[in-house]
């Protein structure tokens, strides 16, 4: 993604435009995923997400934020959708402590997942998988840099335990065999 | 005092290492976490909804944003908000009264207003003669010109701009260099989060006594050599004339190799190939730098310059490591060299020296002057204090003359689009001479002489913004490699903008469109504060978790005024964890040197003790400039224990309290010190304004509808 790319749309390119959406389709749809799971609000929360950028990318006045901001843009849509889907929706997105770890359980990798919160699913999709910055994270989940690094690390080490778990499963049950 | 940057911070980049690997971006962890959260790749019915909303979007995009549809927004929210804007509302009616007076329900006000007015803005508005037309704002073209090399690591150094003025040579370069090879000689968990070092040139021998330097804090004792040690100096002639000084942008990190002038640095560039890079795909990462070179004197007459540039090594700063000290080179050498000439026509057009210069906010113009690749001012800024003043350790870790740079302001330049151009760097200008300040604490004014680089271009007009200081970045300063940005909550002090056409600088209201505000100079609050010490004592920084010498510590530092300095020997810093206490750092007779005063070592031939769980010394050049009381600096450095850190090495629980005792009667003197330090830093720094604003600052990103005017 070029900075030039974004001022090009904002001027009124579209082919600047879908390039530039084309390029981040990918991000877009795994920070939603990362909220929404099901594929078909994924997809109606990008499309909404890409409709507002199209609007909106005008007000974006500095360039080198588009990444950041189109994410914003797609975590909005998300929250839009559940609010409109519960009612409700709580934009406490991540309490700064407490959550649980219990280590104690045997869980496979797909309950470890489960067991992570929405709030570090998001986290380690946009850290681990979209490229962004802890500082951007931070910044656009509103909590502390020390938060998202918290978060990174414990959700780095939950999956390090279940991944660790579910081979000495295979390994024993390849060993029974 | 002086040299403390060299001593304590050349391995800025050693910090972070046991966090960073706790989190650390490796491609195996991306590949199974994007394996199993489903992700990695969308499925076919959602690139089919992607295609479709694509042919459903209107043929047409919305235009630019216009920059002030925010503003008139805002402003038809009628009366409430004219209270609160008003000032705002009448700046902006003066500026752009077709603006306010088109704005439903109050626009009928400003035309009333604007009515007494001379007519200036008759049907079809005179407006400025855009200087492209005239040819004015046209640059010499540059043809890029590339240099090869056939090395393993690197491959084509670029001079993609030059561009001079007759007396410098801009040079804008970038390198290409195989990521996964160049980070073979790091170790990226010695960098701070997010920190990719420089690769660095040294022009000419002056990095020699720097290098010498360097050599003997890792080889202490022997002799440096720079033949033998390989080293081979680049060099730069200009028409024949060899280049002897360099003023490129620095990198406050690496002090240490630019201070000379003698460094050219090459900055790791952001690009979509690092994620090619970080999912297996070889890739060539982009360094880029702008080198400002002098041209030697007997040149500058000519018209056109032949530059030839011989760079026979390159110095990849990122190997500064602990294992290095073993018996490898502080850094590494690579041995891709590049050689070429290119011709470079002098422009010396486009200089100017403006005039009519506006005061704002109490900050005056007295003299500015600009060429496209240069802004120079002196202003009159109010004098706030001293940074020693507070007793604050602001730039202190940065080396520098500190405690005498006037507390206060630091400048930005951008375009009037906002899109910043050159960001003064608070910690470095004072100690390079970019930024001069006189200050006289008695006249309440400080002279503040700023000299900015910038892309060279041509302009129509420029921006020119002071901001008070950000207490975050104070006192996180090492995060931040020194550059203040956290522009989304400093407020500003003044701001011009330069009619560049005209010659004129004036007052503006463009940081209004940011969200900022601009507080009263007579009433502001950010006049540093000399604070209130307790039991003669200011607990000047606690950092709760940094990487020192390969351990997770915590770093106290405690400033402590002469006449209970005789009782320092006695003190005791006291950590807990929970209840339970768990470390205890003693502070030494620093006078004692024997055998029961064991010396560390860790920080050279500073005296530093090991003393209990960690490490102890005291500094006693800690000037505050406050009363030319000659405080002294404590410092604790206390390791956490083995069982509190995880298997990353990373801390579980950092330290819930710190109490500083006196070690013999078991009394406290000063009970939890973070929590005094954090009370000392909000009361002199700020008043309560900052505080409203970091929440205005921190609540935006729950505001759905404001996703684009916050990046703003």
């Amino acid at each position: 993604m070029s900075e030039r790319m974004v001022k090009k749309a904002q001027n009124g390119d579209k082919d600047a435009f879908l390039t530039l959406m084309r390029e981040n389709e990918l991000a877009m749809y795994r920070t939603a995923k990362a909220i929404l799971h099901r594929e078909d609000d994924v997809e109606d929360a990008v499309q909404e997400a890409v409709c507002r950028a199209f609007y909106k990318i005008g007000d974006l006045r500095q360039p080198r934020y588009f990444k950041t901001w189109i994410t914003r843009v797609v975590i909005n849509c998300c929250y839009d959708l559940l609010r409109d889907q519960r009612g409700i929706v709580s934009l406490e997105l991540l309490p700064e402590t407490g959550y649980e770890e219990d280590r104690d359980a045997a869980l496979d990798v797909r309950e470890s997942l489960a067991a992570l919160g929405e709030n570090d699913r998001l986290i380690l999709t946009l850290y681990y998988l979209n490229d962004l910055s802890v500082r951007d994270v931070a910044k656009l989940l509103g909590i502390s840099e020390g938060a998202v690094k918290q978060r990174l690390v414990h959700g780095r080490r939950r999956f390090k335990e279940a991944y660790e778990m579910r081979e000495q499963e295979r390994r024993a049950v390849s060993y029974e065999k | 005092m002086k040299n403390r940057g060299k001593r304590f911070t050349p391995p800025a980049p050693r910090r972070e290492k046991a966090v960073r690997q706790g989190y650390r971006r490796d491609p195996e962890f991306c590949g199974f976490l994007a394996k199993e959260l489903e992700m990695e790749a969308p499925p076919e019915s959602f690139s089919k909804a992607m295609r479709r909303v694509y042919a459903e979007l209107p043929r047409d995009m919305p235009v630019r944003h216009y920059p002030f549809r925010s503003a008139m927004k805002s402003l038809a929210t009628v009366a409430v908000l004219l209270v609160v804007f008003g000032v705002s509302l009448l700046g902006a009616n003066s500026v752009y009264p077709q603006l306010t007076e088109s704005l439903p329900g109050v626009g009928m006000l400003f035309k009333a207003m604007n009515g007494a007015k001379p007519e200036e803005t008759p049907d079809t508005p005179e407006l400025p003669v855009p200087l492209v037309a005239e040819g004015k704002l046209a640059m010499p073209e540059f043809e890029p010109v590339t240099l090869s090399c056939q090395g393993d690591i690197l491959k084509d150094l670029t001079v993609e701009n030059a561009w001079s003025d007759g007396e410098k040579l801009y040079l804008h370069m970038s390198l290409l260099a195989l990521e996964s090879q160049l980070q073979t000689l790091s170790r990226p968990g010695d960098m701070p989060y997010g920190y990719i070092p420089p690769v660095l040139f040294f022009l000419t021998d002056a990095y020699r006594d720097v290098a010498a330097e360097i050599f003997q804090e890792y080889y202490p004792g022997e002799e440096f050599d720079d033949k033998a040690a390989g080293y081979q100096w680049s060099s730069i002639s200009i028409n024949g004339q060899k280049v002897e000084s360099v003023m490129e942008t620095r990198d406050p990190a690496y002090l240490q190799y630019t201070e000379t002038d003698s460094a050219l640095a090459l900055h790791y560039e952001e690009t979509e190939d690092r994620v090619l890079a970080k999912e297996g795909i070889q890739a060539f990462a982009r360094y880029t730098g702008n080198w400002v070179l002098e041209v030697p004197q007997e040149a500058r007459d000519a018209d056109v310059f032949s530059v030839s540039l011989n760079l026979p090594q390159l110095f990849y700063a990122g190997v500064i490591a602990p294992e290095m000290r073993e018996g490898g080179e502080p850094m590494a050498i690579l041995e891709d060299a590049f050689q070429g000439d290119f011709t470079v026509e002098a422009d010396r057009s486009g200089a100017l020296e403006l005039e009519a210069l506006q005061a704002d906010n109490k900050v005056e113009i007295t003299q500015m002057s600009y060429t496209p690749a240069e802004l120079t001012a002196t202003l009159n800024v109010p004098f706030l204090g001293y940074c020693g003043y507070s007793l604050l350790p602001p730039a202190g870790y940065h080396g520098g003359p500190v405690p005498q740079k006037p507390y206060g302001m630091y400048a930005v330049v951008s375009g009037e689009d906002g899109t910043v151009l050159a960001s003064q760097n608070i910690w470095d200008d004072s100690a390079t001479q970019r930024t001069a300040y006189e200050a006289d604490r008695l006249s309440g004014y400080q002279r503040m002489k700023l000299r900015v680089n910038l892309s060279p271009e041509k302009r129509q007009s420029l921006v020119l913004t002071l901001y008070y200081f950000d207490p975050e970045e104070v006192k996180f300063a090492m995060d931040s490699a020194g550059i203040p940005a956290g522009d989304l909550v400093n407020p500003v002090a003044a701001e011009f903008t330069l009619d560049l056409a005209e010659g004129t600088a004036a007052p503006s209201v463009n940081y209004e469109k940011q969200g900022l505000v601009k507080p009263d100079a007579e009433m502001s609050p950010y006049i540093l504060h000399h604070p209130e010490l307790q039991e003669g004592i200011y607990v000047q920084g606690v950092t709760e978790d940094i990487l020192f010498a390969d351990q997770r510590v915590s770093w106290i530092s405690l400033c402590v005024r002469p006449d209970r300095l005789p009782w320092v020997q006695d003190w005791a810093l006291q950590c807990y964890i929970g209840d339970e206490l768990v470390q205890t750092v003693y502070a030494c007779d620093v006078q004692d040197d024997s055998a029961y005063n064991e010396r560390s070592g860790a920080l050279g031939d500073l005296a530093v003790y090991n003393s209990g769980s960690g490490l102890f010394w005291r500094e006693e050049s800690g000037q505050s400039n406050y009363e030319d009381d000659d405080y002294a600096h404590l410092h604790f450095i206390v390791e956490y224990p083995e069982w509190d850190l995880d298997s990353y090495g990373g801390v579980l629980s950092s330290f819930s309290r710190m109490d500083l005792v006196d070690a013999a009667t078991g009394q406290v003197i000063l009970a939890d010190l973070r929590g005094i330090n954090r009370a000392l830093l909000e009361e002199t720094l700020c008043g309560s304004l900052y505080k409203e604003l970091e929440e205005g600052n921190r609540s935006w990103a729950g505001e759905s509808e404001g996703a684009a005017s916050d990046y703003n």
